[in-house]
């Protein structure tokens, strides 16, 4: 059953079949949820609600899915991508606390597991800073390891479009860590 | 050590990479819940079966349907009777009404005079 491509599975679903259901449960939301949190800043609450939504409107549309015609992730990313946009739009009104800003936190964390924590909290805390397409564009390429190609067709945009916005982002998320490479243990006295 | 910006990056996104978060049960649970839920709505035997009823019932249903049946019968009784119980019935009228049922201009001068 492993080798059945997504596609095949959602129309076994849409058939009736809900072992393709419990099928695609496994294999696509740690996809879905892992890039929910980090266009959420790592609100984990949020992500959660966006895997959700997003595997619901899945479900909605697997009796109409044309096999041929589209992958079932590109159509996932673009959705929870959409959706993840939606949130921030709304939530931008509201003060969202840094925890790597917080005096408390200046100090490095004892175990590396406290280190690796303040870095993904740095890093989550730069791409908040990014516009959200360049922030899609690094999530999608540097941590979930799609094909310039593949965020193309995501994201509706041409590759040499995919290939700017990367490196935009990058650009900018470096700038964003320069001064703190220190506080990150990346740099000695 | 001094890093590279370029490496300190890397170093950071490769942390994200490792740190993908692993749904909860619970929210594996939920996702199937909702999987169930969509599925059975578009389930056909029920659906077809209620558009069918609301059809009949907007046609009259039942006392609708008794009257068409009767008037169906009707209608077949009428075909295949014998025709001279008609004429005998015409035979009747005329004898009410000073007319020759027999006569082939029986009724229309009756017409034209009411147009007069």
């Amino acid at each position: 059953m492993d080798d059945i491509p997504d596609e095949a599975l959602l129309v076994a679903y849409g058939n009736g079949d809900m072992e393709a259901a419990g099928l695609l449960i496994r294999r696509l939301t740690p996809r879905v949820l892992s890039f929910a949190t980090r266009m959420l800043s790592g609100d984990a609450a949020e992500a959660e609600d966006v895997t959700q939504e997003a595997m619901v409107r899945l479900w909605r549309i697997a009796p109409d899915w044309r096999q041929g015609e589209a992958k079932v992730t590109t159509w996932l990313y673009k959705v929870v991508a959409n959706l993840c946009i939606d949130r921030l739009r709304k939530c931008r009104h509201q003060v969202v606390v840094d925890p790597v800003h917080d005096p408390a936190d200046d100090a490095p964390g004892p175990t590396a597991q406290l280190i690796a924590a303040d870095r993904l909290a740095a890093l989550d805390a730069a791409l908040r800073e990014l516009p959200a397409r360049q922030r899609q564009t690094v999530i999608l390429r540097h941590i979930e390891g799609l094909t310039n190609p593949e965020i193309a067709r995501v994201m509706d945009i041409g590759v040499e479009a995919v290939e700017s916005l990367t490196a935009r982002g990058k650009r900018a998320l470096k700038a964003a860590l320069e001064g703190r490479k220190y506080e990150l243990g990346y740099e000695d006295d | 050590m001094k890093m590279t910006d370029e490496d300190a990056l890397e170093d950071l996104l490769g942390h994200a990479r490792k740190a993908r978060p692993t749904p909860s049960d619970a929210l594996l649970a939920r996702i199937e819940v909702d999987a169930a839920a969509e599925i059975a709505k578009h389930a056909a035997p029920p659906a077809a079966r209620c558009s069918v009823w609301k059809t009949f019932s907007a046609l009259g249903g039942w006392p609708a349907f008794a009257s068409l049946t009767a008037a169906g019968v009707a209608g077949v009784w009428i075909g295949a009777t014998d025709p001279a119980g008609v004429v005998s019935q015409s035979f009747g009228t005329a004898m009410i009404t000073g007319l020759d049922a027999t006569d082939p201009g029986y009724g229309y001068s009756e017409f034209a005079w009411g147009l007069e």
